[in-house]
């Protein structure tokens, strides 16, 4: 009886409550800390919105390198699924558990990765603009 | 003479001699013997109700312990979802401030990098 009653308040005790609230709810420093996702901000649901409100706390606590970082990201961050959100997270924890000397070929591979995909966008962008010369 | 013998005379010295005690005797006997026999009743009843009174309080404090312990896990689950929650939220600002953007972290190669060995 106890481990039915154990199973029944799971779902309750696991849901977490987060109160939507309107852009012009916030506060000045919140809002400081959000302005890159702000034009989205009343279409995000209260979950997402409790958990960026989170990441606001904590914007308070970095230095200004680290804020710039956040702002750059928040926006590409805002808008991926919650699934691709959960996947970043438990990555993350993957890698952060690595040696480090791993963490940074990994990181290292991601830069490749990158550029290469650049290289190739930008060789496309020009075959492109050849083609289209008369 | 054996054991048996023995006890068998010693009992009927013993009757004979009750035969031959005066009253004032046999009356502080006979009041010995209720004390003492009272003595042992109570002795019993304290011991049975000794007996019935820890039962008594282990049952009503199994139940509470099993309150408490329901109090307990439920806490626990409470404070693992709080602090579960807290721990997403540090997660957030250590990967919109990492070396690599989220992007990163969602890459189709990431797994594989995560789960490859090291070089």
């Amino acid at each position: 009886m106890l481990l039915w009653l154990l199973a029944m308040m799971q779902p309750a005790l696991a849901a977490e409550s987060y109160t939507f609230h309107f852009w012009s709810e916030l506060t000045a420093e919140q809002q400081a800390a959000l302005a890159p996702v702000a034009a989205d901000w009343n279409n995000f649901p209260a979950t997402q919105q409790g958990r960026l409100l989170k990441v606001a706390k904590g914007y308070n606590k970095l230095n200004l390198d680290q804020r710039r970082r956040v702002h750059a990201r928040l926006q590409a961050w805002a808008r991926m699924t919650p699934e691709q959100r959960y996947v970043a997270r438990q990555n993350y924890k993957k890698l952060i558990e690595l040696p480090v000397r791993k963490q940074a070929q990994i990181k290292q591979h991601w830069i490749q990765v990158q550029s290469a995909d650049t290289a190739k966008a930008a060789a496309a962008v020009d075959e492109t603009a050849a083609d289209e010369t008369p | 003479m054996n054991e048996q013998e023995f006890i068998a005379k010693m009992t009927r010295a013993l009757d004979e001699g009750v035969g031959r005690l005066d009253v004032p005797t046999v009356d502080a006997l006979r009041a010995g013997r209720r004390r003492a026999l009272s003595a042992r009743r109570h002795s019993d009843a304290g011991s049975v109700h000794g007996k019935v009174a820890v039962l008594d309080w282990f049952h009503h404090h199994t139940r509470m312990f099993w309150v408490v312990l329901l109090l307990a896990v439920l806490v626990g689950m409470a404070g693992y979802q709080m602090f579960g929650s807290e721990e997403i939220e540090d997660v957030d600002i250590l990967l919109l401030t990492d070396d690599l953007p989220p992007q990163a972290y969602i890459h189709g190669d990431m797994g594989s990098w995560l789960g490859s060995r090291e070089q």
